[in-house]
């Protein structure tokens, strides 16, 4: 989920590095020194795992992972998710230099409020954790899609059929993400339960 | 596979310091993405592929990365030109060509293109180390530049333990496909991919302490900005100078003619 550079008008740059900026401050100030070698190696798994293509009918999406980056890292989503970005433009041009404060707000802001929204119920024993897991992972992109087509609209009112089309094309994307999420939480719980906070 | 495929070359490029290459970047890529006008996006795309000519990259590599916004350009011609306000140009049934959309579909195609290639020859013709240094020279918080070293020394050995679980997997019989089964599978895969990379992260972190870390990756590489370093920040700044007036209005066709 991402946008490619050349699309978004002055002040949505200027919005999305502004989010951003807070967003990695809060989230370097929250990281001890000792952190960061955990906080780097787990956004190279995130980032290796969003390369995981998913069959989806005919075709196949690949996965984001927001909601569970969330859940792990809390505010450090800033920075790993700004991190990444970075990475996957310069491996493969996704994105780019000026979008990077957009395209980090979109995918982290949803990963940090989904971690306040749903990271106490996750926890919990009941099949309310189950829920809260699926819910996270389809909120972390509905979220994400949202800011996303905002972006767009507000870059130029122009786009507002494209900025919709970019969201109904992600309903799908959403449901599986919710999926993944409900059962990667649940594994994770049986193996390594100390990993989620 | 994930390859850094442009970092290695020998080019005038090459040869410049990375940060003077990041800076340029940054100049010319937020010039360019605040343009609207057409002489300065074809002024825009001019200068970026003169300099993935520079920068001696590989054109059917760099332009197999065009791939990577086709998608998106597709989308945006099929639907903006029909949708976007403004005079009506052409008629047929129900399909109605809209001057403002089609406008504004022209712009972006010069402007992601333009600023994909100032990307490819000034920021993927260095490493991510030199980028990282690049970043920390110019002022980026350490601890976010030390996550970029990690998180870039990690990837490939964890994209070696994804290969090696999905063929796991396939071994098993798996094929994926739309199903639950197929949801559950992959999720579990990355949960132990998760799962590995903590348990990684830990071993190194002991390790990285053993071995005296402080928070600091020195390089071995030393950067000094010569002489060719402010030559060409000059021209670059000449350059986006230029899309800046065009972009104003001072320099039009009339102008140049």
């Amino acid at each position: 989920m991402h946008i490619a550079e050349g699309v978004l008008s002055g002040p949505v740059l200027a919005a999305g590095f502004a989010v951003t900026a807070v967003g990695i401050g809060i989230g370097l100030k929250k990281l001890d020194s000792e952190q960061i070698p955990e906080t780097g190696i787990l956004a190279a798994a995130f980032f290796v795992a969003s390369l995981v293509h998913v069959p989806v009918g005919p075709a196949n999406v690949h996965l984001i992972l927001n909601g569970i980056v969330g859940l792990m890292l809390g505010w450090a989503a800033f920075p790993a998710i700004a991190v990444a970005l970075l990475l996957q433009a310069v491996f493969f041009q996704f994105g780019g230099l000026t979008t990077l404060g957009v395209n980090t707000a979109i995918m982290a802001l949803p990963a940090v409020t989904c971690y306040y929204l749903f990271a106490p119920f996750i926890k919990k024993k009941t099949k309310i954790a189950s829920v809260a897991a699926f819910a996270c992972g389809f909120m972390a992109v509905f979220l994400g899609t949202i800011l996303l087509g905002g972006a767009l609209y507000f870059s130029d009112e122009n786009f507002f059929e494209v900025a919709s089309v970019a969201v109904s094309a992600h309903i799908p994307i959403m449901i599986i993400e919710g999926f993944i999420t409900l059962f990667c939480i649940a594994f994770i719980k049986k193996v390594r339960p100390e990993m989620l906070g | 596979m994930i390859q850094e495929n442009f970092s290695e070359g020998k080019s005038p490029i090459h040869n410049l310091a990375p940060r003077t290459r990041t800076l340029a970047a940054i100049m010319l890529s937020l010039v360019v993405a605040l343009s609207h006008q057409f002489i300065p996006l074809l002024a825009a795309l001019i200068i970026a592929l003169f300099l993935v000519f520079t920068a001696r990259l590989n054109l059917f590599a760099a332009g197999r990365r065009l791939l990577v916004i086709a998608g998106f350009l597709l989308l945006i011609w099929l639907i903006l030109p029909f949708t976007g306000g403004g005079k009506i140009l052409w008629q047929y049934s129900f399909l109605r060509l809209h001057e403002a959309g089609l406008n504004l579909a022209l712009q972006l195609t010069l402007k992601t293109c333009a600023m994909l290639f100032i990307f490819l020859a000034l920021i993927s013709t260095m490493s991510t180390g030199d980028l990282a240094h690049a970043l920390h020279s110019l002022k980026l918080p350490p601890k976010l530049v030390l996550l970029l070293l990690i998180t870039y020394r990690y990837i490939f050995l964890i994209e070696d333990e994804l290969q090696s679980l999905l063929k796991a997997a396939k071994i098993r019989n798996f094929k994926p496909g739309t199903s639950l089964h197929c949801y559950k599978t992959y999720a579990n895969l990355l949960g132990m991919l998760f799962v590995r990379a903590a348990e990684r992260a830990q071993r190194v972190h002991k390790a990285m302490l053993c071995r005296a870390f402080d928070g600091h990756f020195h390089s071995l590489k030393e950067y000094h900005n010569r002489p060719r370093d402010y030559c060409f920040l000059g021209l670059i700044f000449a350059g986006s100078a230029f899309i800046v007036l065009g972009e104003m209005q001072l320099i039009t066709l009339s102008t140049i003619f």
